[in-house]
């Protein structure tokens, strides 16, 4: 079992109509790195995902000189497309599971929210899933326990 | 901020994303994207919020037919649909800064596979602040910085900037 702490934030890349320049338009176009992103299910896109190589990750963007609570981005689990990690909202206990069906984010952030300790932004969490912990988009992160 | 928490389980949780078909002060119905068949959501004294943007909440219910809803309710015993909160025209873009003119930036969009899609304009909602709580200092914002912003969708590819972080 893996148990981590990081921050999260949202996005919607994996959003149905939010691409553009699809062929046809209105269809699907990007569906993540893993091909099953979907905005609308509990997903999210995880920064150390097995198969990606060093130099498109987290820790290849931060380098080995870049620490958050002494911890550097080559720290971060590798995990695989398909893996159900535990989310759990720091600030309210609110949890649920979701599935990592994408890659990213890539930005070196160490981040503080609800008296936590300083937090790596590692995991984006599909609109449903972080309005499903949070109960709104107001705040641009949150800090996060990570189980699998 | 209240929440339903007698309901909060991922059973009864529905996130609704598409077009707004009808809103009054009662309820929102809304076709989600990709589907043919609305979705109506109830409001509920004490629990239900109406966002603009994605900084500042308002009582009074602000969006119109046609306008993009995203809803975020849960389902109670009856089967009724009870709504906690509701964003009209809710958008969050990342990319990196093509062009800055005095307040505006323009924004190439980047997906996460690192291709770039459709630029879009961003200007800066007189409340705007950084993911961080800080007000947003447009001169130490230069051309090249990556951006993830947050805010409402003015028209077809102009963002009014709620919250913005660069890097």
């Amino acid at each position: 079992m893996t148990v981590y702490y990081c921050s999260a934030s949202y996005y919607d890349n994996c959003d149905y109509w939010s691409t553009s320049n699809c062929t046809p338009p209105g269809t699907y176009c990007h569906r993540g790195a893993c091909g099953t992103c979907d905005n609308s299910y509990y997903q999210c896109a995880w920064a150390n995902l097995s198969g990606f190589p060093p130099e498109n990750s987290i820790a290849d963007t931060c380098g080995s000189s870049w620490l958050c609570n002494d911890k550097h981005a080559y720290d971060i689990p590798k995990f695989s497309c398909g893996t159900v990690l535990w989310v759990q909202d720091l600030c309210n206990d609110n949890g649920l599971n979701v599935t990592i069906a994408d890659h990213g984010p890539y930005v070196c952030k160490c981040e503080t929210n609800c008296n936590s300790v300083n937090l790596m932004r590692i995991i984006d969490l599909t609109e449903a899933a972080y309005i499903y912990l949070e109960g709104s988009f107001s705040r641009g992160h949150i800090p996060v326990m990570i189980q699998t | 901020m209240p929440m339903h928490e007698k309901f909060r389980t991922p059973e009864r949780h529905r996130f609704i994303k598409g077009i707004i078909t009808q809103i009054s002060d009662v309820s929102v119905s809304i076709i989600p994207y990709g589907e043919n068949n609305e979705v109506e959501g109830f409001y509920v004294p004490e629990i239900t919020e109406f966002w603009k943007g994605g900084l500042s909440h308002i009582s009074e219910v602000s969006g119109r037919p046609g306008d993009q809803g995203t809803m975020s309710a849960f389902v109670d015993d009856s089967g009724k649909l009870l709504v906690e909160t509701l964003y009209v025209n809710h958008k969050k873009v990342r990319g990196k800064i093509a062009a800055k003119k005095e307040d505006i930036l323009i924004i190439q969009r980047q997906d996460s596979t690192g291709l770039s899609s459709s630029d879009i304009t961003l200007k800066f909602h007189k409340d705007a602040v950084t993911f961080d709580d800080i007000p947003v200092e447009m001169d130490k914002i230069s051309v090249g910085q990556s951006v993830i912003a947050q805010g409402e969708m003015i028209g077809p590819n102009l963002l009014d900037v709620y919250r913005i972080e660069v890097n």
